[in-house]
């Protein structure tokens, strides 16, 4: 009986495991749908013919090491409504997901917070953008690593 | 006519069971635990013989059954509710290029600017950090 109960456990195990890998593909997809939200999408294939990788460095900081390996932007921005909604949201899936801060900037009127999460396919980065009217989520995904992270703040000048 | 054949059939009330069909079931039961006696014992006593019993067996692999099924239907269910969702999600909002390039051009742009500008303050602070910490040591010089 033991037996059984146990290849009844390894099932459900195997189960949710494969239930949770698909749910990690990307918790933001879940704003494509959202009323009085606008959510824009740039997939991998038009970023390679666009070509990212000619952007040029911004005020020292040399960002090749991202756009080179980008796979997909998404950016989400709200309506004055929907402002804290949309932050909320992001905070809740920043949290569940064990989101790594890399800075924070707090301004008067405008508050940015970027956080970094190292998957072993896929990474991502989350800019969160909190404007007196709007929130805006700009959501990179690709196969940059912490260490591309860390090359963009050591080539800082 | 035919409310009296209604009436006859509420009179004969259950159907009776005919006579010596109990015995004749536990004979054929009895028949075919000895067919199958006899044909392991023709074939081998590590051959399977499909029977009632055999069937029997696979009982306790009833709640795995169930739990497979479950797992599956659940499983089934969440593929096609995402695929639902990714399609909106994963599809281009720009046909053109141009717009795209833009587009992405300025959510780089924004991620470059912001973390110059959080670097920024971190290698003002280190600066601060340095020239305070020469003043200290060029103090110390003069005591010494």
């Amino acid at each position: 009986m033991k037996r059984y109960i146990r290849q009844i456990i390894a099932i459900l195990v195997l189960t949710m495991a494969s239930l949770n890998a698909m749910a990690q593909a990307n918790p933001f997809d879940k704003f494509a749908d959202s009323n009085d939200i606008t959510y824009v999408y740039i997939s991998e294939a038009m970023l390679k013919l666009i070509g990212t990788e000619a952007i040029p460095s911004i005020n020292g900081v040399d960002i090749d090491e991202i756009s080179g390996k980008l796979k997909s932007i998404q950016i989400i921005t709200s309506e004055k409504t929907t402002k804290e909604s949309l932050k909320s949201e992001a905070m809740s899936i920043i949290k569940k997901e064990a989101y790594e801060k890399l800075l924070q900037i707090s301004e008067p009127d405008n508050k940015v917070d970027i956080y970094f999460k190292d998957g072993k396919k896929n990474s991502i980065i989350v800019m969160v953008n909190g404007e007196k009217n709007q929130t805006v989520l700009i959501v990179f995904s690709g196969t940059f690593t912490t260490s591309s992270i860390a090359k963009i703040f050591q080539e800082t000048k | 006519m035919e409310e009296l054949k209604y009436l006859n059939l509420k009179r004969t009330g259950e159907a009776e069971v005919p006579e010596g069909l109990e015995e004749r079931l536990s004979m054929k039961i009895d028949l075919w635990a000895e067919e199958e006696k006899r044909a392991k014992s023709a074939l081998g006593a590590n051959t399977t013989v499909l029977s009632v019993s055999f069937l029997a067996r696979f009982r306790p692999y009833r709640n795995i059954a169930v739990a497979a099924c479950i797992s599956l239907i659940i499983g089934i269910g969440s593929v096609i509710g995402l695929l639902g969702k990714g399609n909106n999600a994963h599809k281009d909002t720009f046909d053109n290029p141009e717009l795209a390039r833009i587009e992405a051009e300025k959510a780089l742009y924004l991620l470059a600017y912001n973390m110059e500008k959080g670097t920024k303050h971190l290698k003002q602070a280190k600066d601060i950090a340095a020239h305070t910490e020469t003043s200290i040591n060029n103090n110390l010089k003069q005591l010494k």
